[in-house]
């Protein structure tokens, strides 16, 4: 056999291998967290999730996990500024990879309400708050729904403007008149939409106010005064633009800087 | 380099009258000089009585001349045993020349404190002959209340930088000091960062120096170097202590002194910048930019490109910024409790670099570790920050029996091995005898907490990951979305605008059909035919239509409505030159007779030759001007 191919096969022996032992010592690592929980090493226990974490391992067992961690550690005599943000962020990744997780929304619930108590002022708003109106028009739909919509816009049009331009009998260039104008306000809407969600998706990142307090700050980094500047822990923003280590945030209908050490980006699958 | 000797020479208390509590303390900057080199002597006189110290002397052996004094008055408020102490004096400074070498005795210097006179004791200096020694300036002319700082600015009086100058001496200066090449003829400000690459929490070092072409100088009215990104450790904070020294840059003498050492630790990644430093330099060959300050020279703007640590090899509990060398030691105390009790364990992290506020806490179940109390001690030093940080914790054990507590541990990152390590120390076992006290069980406590607590009730955690949902995949992602999307309303368009392409096409062919031009071709295509079959009557006629025809086109004359006879002359009115006239004629003319009689004129096949020739012409033909036409 050719010394390249000899070459070939064991690059592609040790590439198989190292994926393997990776993945290996992903749920290894996992399962050492899980029984740093059980004996009440709780600080170990989040150290070996936010090593998970920072290896780009992403799971909502393994979110589920750590913000339990978070909440054990905040119930506990060692409790950490911060850590109730940090659970909050947690179940909130594990509701973003499995929607249909009722213990993780619950958890967050639960969370959020606990911030709330725990800040003695303001409502459980305080840190759930209405989406702006673009988001919530864009939001009403999936984005994959609004696809579909503009894909049935497109097809109602193509047909309307065949029947208007190519038909000469006078029933069928008028079917083809409205069949055309409904076509296309489906087009150009659904298409808009779609377009304004795929960029929603890919231009911004959620993630969770991991400090008990932030302040927004403006576009010079001054401090921003009035109602509503002050972002509360586990309250959940858009991140977009980043500037250094101030990050661009849409709080519900509010926007500002943050600094990137205040917020929990959660990770999703884009 | 300058050496600042401060010789407490006498401390006179007295008991009595006014005498009772005022000091006289003598001063000299160094305990050596060369010869011609000066230095300063300073008399601190306080008094807590309302009799001010005044008329101040300074008696020196012969061998040292003096000049001076420079008086400035003192006030000392300190707060003892319960109650304010305010003191009242004079700061006295002179500044002494030693002219030939041996030992001298400077002092004692006197002072008049109501009706009596108190002296300090005299130290002893030694002068050498030539040379230069290095040493601590021991002023700061920068400062308003420093005597030399104002002596130095009157008429006449010897600058000290001249004096070092006329000495001649000049000590090598370490390599830091050197500069490649000079930025300014004048003076100018270098700036270093080292290293220029780094993670984050590693220590670099910022140095910078100051440089002048006319002599010494001194820093005066300077602004710090923003460094908003970095945590900082000052080893230098003015160049007042520093060291003088004198380097060749581009074959001219400059002298040198460093202005700031710091050491700074990147808090985050990216390309962190160090800002420039305002420097005032002062000095004899120094023009002032304005009032009290100096020569402004700025350092350059620096960057460090500062990165994460790896990821591969991170161990767990790694925190970002814990990069150093580090050790672990550990004293726990007492070894043998009752459960419930508490020892106090005592945990040292000792190194260098950034010290970390955190270590790796073997928890368990049972043992409590609650926030400890910290000390610490850091110590800047010329190569790297050195120190310790001790964790004091009251660890209290509720279960009894002979108790592990474990491995302390502490995850960093070492920059000079390029890796990760881990401090380890065992805290060893601790023997817990049954607790005699009547407490509540911790499970009965818990209970009792666990119906308040409203995070109870969350669940036990996963052991097993479970299956992932298959993340959704979206439609807009694939590039036929849009294609699909578009291509219906597109694609009916298009071909709704090829058809109507296609119809104009058409009738444009059919238009161009109908044009003179080709309407001259198709006739004389048509003799050609007729020619061909000696049908002579149709030659003529074609060939009459493909003439008349292009006559009107070109020169814009209805050759059917004008008499034979008078045709040439209109043609060439009409722009046709002579011959081509002719021509036309001559062509319509043999139609004529081809048509009525048959054999006088040019057979039917040289007609069509001198008709299309005539055609061609005609093609080329200009039409009239306007006023030939006229």
């Amino acid at each position: 056999m050719k010394p390249a191919v000899l070459a070939s096969l064991a690059f592609l022996l040790l590439v198989a291998f190292g994926s393997v032992a990776r993945a290996d010592s992903n749920e290894a690592l996992f399962s050492e967290a899980v029984a740093a929980m059980d004996r009440g090493a709780i600080d170990d226990s989040i150290d070996r999730f936010e090593l998970l974490a920072d290896r780009g391992f992403s799971h909502p067992d393994a979110s589920y996990d750590r913000a339990l961690a978070y909440v054990k550690r905040a119930q506990s005599s060692r409790a950490k500024a911060g850590d109730l943000g940090r659970a909050a962020a947690a179940f909130s990744e594990a509701v973003l990879a499995r929607p249909n997780d009722a213990d993780a929304e619950r958890g967050l619930d639960r969370v959020r309400q606990e911030i709330v108590r725990r800040r003695a002022r303001g409502s459980a708003k305080d840190v759930d708050v209405r989406p702006s109106l673009g988001r919530a028009i864009i939001g009403v739909l999936d984005e994959n729904t609004w696809a579909w919509l503009a894909i049935v816009g497109s097809v109602a049009l193509s047909i309307g403007l065949v029947l208007r331009l190519f038909v000469a009998s006078p029933n069928a260039r008028l079917t083809g008149a409205v069949a055309a104008s409904l076509g296309a306000l489906v087009f150009f809407v659904a298409t808009g939409m779609t377009f304004a969600a795929r960029k929603d998706r890919l231009d911004y990142r959620p993630a969770v106010v991991v400090v008990e307090e932030a302040r927004l700050l403006d576009d010079n980094g001054v401090t921003i005064n009035g109602p509503g500047s002050i972002v509360p822990e586990g309250a959940e923003v858009e991140v977009g633009e980043r500037r250094g280590t101030l990050a661009h945030v849409e709080w519900g209908t509010l926007d500002g800087f943050l600094s990137l050490g205040q917020l929990r980006l959660l990770a999703v699958t884009r | 380099m300058k050496r600042h000797l401060a010789v407490a020479a006498a401390l006179l208390t007295f008991s009595v009258g006014a005498r009772a509590a005022t000091s006289v303390h003598l001063t000299v900057g160094q305990d050596h000089a060369a010869v011609g080199e000066s230095f300063q002597v300073e008399v601190s006189a306080l008094s807590d009585s309302d009799d001010n110290p005044t008329n101040a002397r300074l008696h020196v052996s012969p061998g040292l001349s003096v000049q001076g004094p420079n008086i400035s008055t003192s006030q000392q408020i300190s707060f003892t045993n319960g109650h304010f102490e305010r003191r009242r004096g004079i700061e006295v400074t002179w500044i002494v020349t030693g002219t030939k070498p041996g030992r001298f005795t400077v002092g004692p210097a006197t002072v008049d404190v109501g009706n009596a006179s108190l002296q300090s004791d005299a130290v002893t200096i030694e002068v050498v002959a030539g040379g230069f020694l290095q040493r601590n300036r021991g002023f700061d002319p920068s400062n308003p209340f420093d005597p030399f700082g104002l002596l130095r600015r009157m008429p006449n009086f010897p600058g000290l930088d001249d004096l070092e100058a006329q000495a001649g001496g000049r000590p090598s200066a370490p390599d830091e000091y050197t500069a490649a090449h000079a930025a300014d003829p004048m003076a100018f400000v270098r700036a270093t960062v080292t290293p220029t690459h780094a993670v984050v929490g590693q220590e670099v070092r910022l140095r910078i120096y100051a440089y002048g072409s006319r002599g010494p100088f001194d820093e005066i009215n300077s602004s710090e170097p923003s460094r908003a990104d970095f945590l900082s450790q000052v080893v230098v904070d003015s160049s007042y202590r520093q060291p003088r020294y004198v380097v060749p840059i581009d074959g001219t003498d400059w002298s040198v002194v460093k202005l700031r050492e710091v050491a700074i630790f990147p808090l985050h990644s990216g390309v962190l910048k160090v800002g420039s430093m305002k420097v005032g330099m002062r000095g004899p060959g120094y023009p002032e930019d304005g009032p009290l300050q100096g020569l402004v020279r700025y350092s350059p703007e620096l960057s460090v490109v500062v990165t994460d640590p790896p990821l591969a090899g991170r161990p767990p509990g790694y925190e970002l910024g814990d990069v150093g060398n580090f050790n672990l030691s550990a004293n726990v105390d007492p070894r043998r409790i009752d459960a419930g009790d508490a020892v106090s364990v005592k945990i040292r992290v000792e190194g260098s670099g950034n010290l970390p506020h955190t270590v790796k806490l073997p928890e368990q179940n049972g043992v409590d570790w609650p926030a400890p109390t910290t000390k610490e001690a850091i110590t800047p030093t010329s190569s790297a920050v050195t120190g310790w940080r001790d964790f004091n914790y009251v660890v209290r054990i509720e279960n009894p029996g002979n108790v592990d507590l474990g491995e302390v541990t502490l995850p960093f990152y070492d920059p000079a091995a390029a890796r990760y390590r881990v401090a380890r120390v065992r805290l060893g076992n601790v023997e817990v005898a049954p607790s005699q006290k009547a407490a509540v069980t911790p499970n009965a406590a818990a209970a009792a907490s666990a119906a308040k607590d409203p995070l109870d009730g969350l669940g036990p955690p996963r052991k097993q990951l479970g299956t992932m949902t298959a993340s959704e995949r979206h439609l807009t992602d694939t590039r036929s979305f849009w294609l699909l999307v578009a291509f219906g309303p597109l694609s009916v368009l298009g071909l709704r605008g090829v058809v109507e392409l296609s119809r104009r096409a058409r009738r444009r062919f059919e238009s161009r059909a109908r044009s003179t031009s080709t309407l001259v071709k198709k006739a004389l295509a048509e003799a050609r035919t007729a020619a061909s079959a000696k049908n002579v009557g149709p030659v003529a006629g074609a060939l009459e239509r493909a003439v008349y025809a292009s006559v009107e086109a070109r020169l814009g004359l209805k050759g059917r409505a004008t008499l034979r006879d008078r045709l040439r002359g209109e043609l060439v009115l009409r722009g046709a030159d002579d011959e081509l006239a002719k021509d036309i004629v001559t062509v319509l003319d043999d139609c004529d007779r081809l048509r009525f009689a048959e054999g006088t004129g040019l057979g039917p096949s040289e007609l069509v030759t001198l008709a299309t020739s005539v055609v061609a012409r005609l093609d080329r033909a200009r039409p009239p001007s306007r006023d030939r036409a006229a």
